[in-house]
């Protein structure tokens, strides 16, 4: 009888006239997305090669120690061909910290006209079919009389709910799963865009929780379906919900977030900064200066040279001092600002919707994650840079004016950001993944609780 | 007879779910949106007082905008908040204009999209027809009082998000601002009609409800959600403009180049004069400055070519159209923003007191204004003359 519920509902879905919609919206939307997103991808990863081969000439011309500078910078996410609206697609400018290459935002269109990507079909355009598909499930059995016909039978009401619900799912992704190959097939027919195991795998499991997120909306339907008596009211209640969860909840959280846990004062932590490499400049930096202004001789510019070299010498102690204590007002003022965006995550949690994007955008790198994981990144490569840079003085410069010689920086070390492996990327956007689920269990039993209560004639 | 239809059909809006749904909605989003924008701004109005006392006056920063309370826009990326955490550019700015142009016009889709259609099937339309009352009546007298319906939560909520903006002292109200407030409120009724037009006009060209609604919901979240960033990236391939890092990179080539050249000639004609050697070094960065210049200047070009294609491409969806005027009204907008940009290269304060008044600002936004009258028209005419032709008998 399952099956026979089942075949039904999914024969039903396929001749009605809202999955020719779906069909041709899906159809439409998401391999015109894919094709799009493609060749802004290729552009970002042309842009790249372009930076990185620009920055190699630059190192070729400059060759004197204190004209290399590090480039941190990095290469698009390739999973950014679908899922491309995230955090770490911005462009973050900060002197403090470093310079991030990234999108770049001096275009304002995007910032008015926000950018909808595979992750904003699914998230926004789906569940608005989910909700389509699900709203007059029962409803309109009760009102058309087939419903009582149906439970007049020797068939139970969990029988029912449960046929029609896989029924109508299944008719619902549908359009989905033949729209995702066809976008896939245009993404992958160009070279330029090659898929690792590890890409392959982040993108079946984004794709596993679409399935599952959709669902959400598909019960959560099903439940006010359940509940309502008419299918106009179905429908108001359904999408007024939708609106909620979609649209209002995830926008709000940032704002009240930002209301409860303010951003720590910038003004703050650029002075504490002054103040750090003023300390550095205070002695030796004075030292330095009066030397340079009068005139001396070679060795004692050597022997000055030397003594701000020294391992166990002042200037080195303070200067490992500095940079200590940066790192701790750096690490200060991370904590704060990240608690007002862990605040808003967690308000924001209540939308699957953003669950959702979060869980997409931490395994396609292109979330918040991967924002922090450059900026940890650079973090590591610092000290790594500055002990070159230094043993470079060691070795080539007897006095000042040497460090502005030609000198053989071929071997600089490069910064190189290694995307984080799937597990990883896993492991952060596991709780989204549960919280998906949770909700989906609860819509479910709400239902049924609702389907075996009510009423059929 | 239109008063008694237009009568009708307010009073049965007024006494239906839909109505008790929309002005919840209503009153919990406007006033949400309210409190929030308005806390945002000031926190950012203190974060900037706090960064110009601390640089005893002479920052280079956009003073926050008042009316980004109601459309963020532009203002969004000045923000202190939004340059630190990322989320803000992962979901919209809840202000008053994504309100309108995403919950409003879903609402709007609501009370038009069974205005006709709905009618037929319940078999009062038939009914209606079979007395003596012109079409042209039935469908005016449906617009506007289903519209007016529409438009009575909305008002409520307005009026009171003024005034807890107003009695909040947390934007200061001159007129022009009012004017400007008055004038965007304007602007959301018009393009609120146009999805309230399209409803109807598909209500009119189908036969159920169900089906009307269904085209309609598509309709709207393709023409909200997919054209305007498709135009967005269909222009990028349109036009190359240079990124903001391709010219740093460029700039620090050209630096660098000059200074080794300098160097060179420093080291090669001996010069050991160190009024001479300043000259050198001053006439250098001279020339560096200038191409610097001519860098900036070729990729602002090109950067505005790209904003203004892609402006005209997004304009088929009228939700588009209605952010542009929006924001320019609101000064957040892009000319506002390409203003200020050109003056404060000089001065940024002097780019914060020369802001566009009203007038420019009106007949920045009058194509996209004109834009969203004309679709209003030409929805109301498809519908007029498709009922004309309508089949009201019930199968």
């Amino acid at each position: 009888m399952l099956m026979t519920i089942i075949k039904k509902e999914i024969l039903t879905n396929l001749l009605s006239f809202r999955f020719a919609v779906s069909l041709i919206l899906c159809m439409v939307l998401i391999p015109m997305s894919a094709y799009v997103l493609k060749d802004d991808y290729k552009q970002e990863l042309s842009d790249y090669n372009g930076r990185v081969a620009l920055y190699e000439e630059h190192m070729r011309q400059v060759s004197s120690i204190n004209n290399i500078n590090p480039m941190y910078d990095k290469a698009p996410a390739v999973l950014s061909v679908m899922f491309k609206k995230g955090a770490a697609n911005r462009l973050i400018e900060d002197g403090s910290v470093g310079v991030y290459y990234g999108n770049d935002t001096s275009n304002p269109i995007p910032i008015l006209l926000p950018l909808f990507d595979m992750g904003a079909v699914l998230g926004v355009i789906l569940s608005l079919m989910a909700i389509l598909f699900g709203y007059d499930a029962f409803v309109s059995e009760k009102k058309g009389g087939t419903l009582k016909l149906v439970l007049s039978n020797s068939v139970s009401r969990s029988q029912v709910l449960l046929g029609k619900w896989i029924g109508g799912y299944v008719s619902l992704i549908l359009p989905l799963v033949l729209s995702t190959i066809v976008s896939l097939m245009i993404v992958l027919i160009d070279p330029l865009v090659s898929l690792r195991g590890s890409d392959w795998l982040a993108l079946g499991l984004i794709f596993l929780g679409a399935f599952i997120y959709i669902s959400i909306f598909f019960t959560l339907a099903y439940f006010i379906s359940a509940i309502s008596r008419s299918f106009a009211a179905s429908a108001l209640i359904s999408l007024c919900v939708w609106l909620f969860i979609v649209l209002i909840a995830p926008n709000a959280s940032i704002y009240i977030a930002g209301k409860l846990r303010p951003m720590p004062s910038i003004q703050k932590f650029q002075r504490e900064m002054q103040e750090a490499n003023r300390k550095l400049n205070q002695e030796h930096g004075k030292k330095i200066e009066a030397l340079m202004s009068r005139p001396h001789t070679e060795e004692e510019e050597a022997q000055l040279l030397k003594e701000v070299l020294a391992e166990d010498g002042a200037f080195t102690m303070v200067f490992r001092g500095v940079i200590a204590e940066k790192k701790r007002l750096r690490s200060e003022f991370d904590q704060k600002a990240n608690a007002q965006i862990n605040l808003a995550r967690q308000i924001s949690a209540i939308s699957p919707y953003a669950c959702f994007t979060y869980l997409a955008g931490s395994l396609s790198g292109t979330g918040v994650e991967a924002e922090r994981d450059l900026s940890q990144e650079e973090g590591r490569f610092f000290p790594e840079f500055i002990g070159y840079l230094l043993g470079k003085i060691k070795q080539n410069a007897r006095t000042f004016a040497d460090i502005n010689k030609r000198t053989d920086t071929s071997d600089m070390p490069r910064f190189k950001y290694v995307e984080p492996g799937v597990s990883e990327r896993l492991s952060d956007s596991l709780i989204y993944f549960l919280l998906l689920v949770i909700f989906n269990v609860v819509f479910f039993m709400a239902s049924y609780a609702a389907f075996l209560r009510s009423g059929v004639r | 007879m239109l008063t008694s239809i237009i009568k009708r059909e307010f009073q049965d809006n007024l006494f239906s779910f839909r109505f008790s749904v929309t002005l919840i909605i209503c009153l919990v989003l406007f006033l949400t949106s309210a409190y929030l924008m308005s806390s945002d701004y000031q926190r950012r109005l203190e974060h900037y007082s706090a960064a110009r006392s601390e640089q005893e006056g002479k920052l280079n920063e956009r003073l926050p905008i008042p009316l980004s309370v109601l459309a963020k826009g532009l203002d969004n990326s000045m923000g202190y908040d939004q340059r630190h955490n990322p989320l803000f550019s992962v979901f919209d700015s809840l202000d008053f204009m994504y309100i309108v142009k995403v919950a409003l016009s879903l609402m709007a889709i609501f009370f038009s999209f069974g205005v006709i259609s709905g009618e037929k099937e319940a078999g009062t339309l038939a009914l209606t027809m079979s007395n003596s009352v012109s079409r042209s009546k039935v469908i005016l007298g449906k617009w506007i009082g289903n519209y007016a319906a529409l438009m009575v939560p909305f008002l409520i909520a307005v009026i009171i998000e003024l005034l807890m903006i107003n009695l909040s002292d947390s934007i200061n109200t001159e007129d022009e601002v009012w004017i400007r407030m008055g004038l965007i409120i304007l602007l959301s009724l018009v393009y609120v009609s146009v999805f309230f037009g399209l409803g109807v006009f598909i209500s009119v060209i189908t036969q159920k409800a169900s089906t009307s609604l269904i085209l309609s919901l598509m309709l709207w979240a393709v023409l909200i959600l997919a054209v305007p960033s498709t135009a967005v990236l269909v222009s990028k391939r349109a036009v190359d403009a240079p990124s903001t890092q391709e010219v740093r990179l460029k700039k620090q080539a050209i630096r660098q180049a000059a200074n080794i050249e300098t160097t060179r000639k420093l080291e090669e004609n001996s010069i050991s004069d160190p009024k001479e050697r300043q000259k050198m070094r001053d006439e250098s960065w001279k020339k560096i400055n200038a191409e610097h210049k001519k860098l900036d200047d070729e990729r602002k070009l090109k950067l505005r070519h790209l904003v203004s294609i892609t402006k005209d491409i997004s304009r088929i969806s009228p939700s588009s159209s209605y952010v542009f005027a929006v924001t320019t009204l609101a000064r957040t907008g892009i000319e506002d923003r390409q203003s200020y940009d050109d003056i404060a290269e000089k001065d940024a304060e002097e780019a914060n007191r020369n802001q566009k008044d009203l007038a420019e600002s009106i007949e920045v936004a009058l194509p996209d204004i004109a834009l969203l009258l004309i679709i209003n028209v030409l929805l109301f005419m498809g519908a007029y003359v498709a009922f004309m032709h309508y089949d009201v008998r019930l199968r």
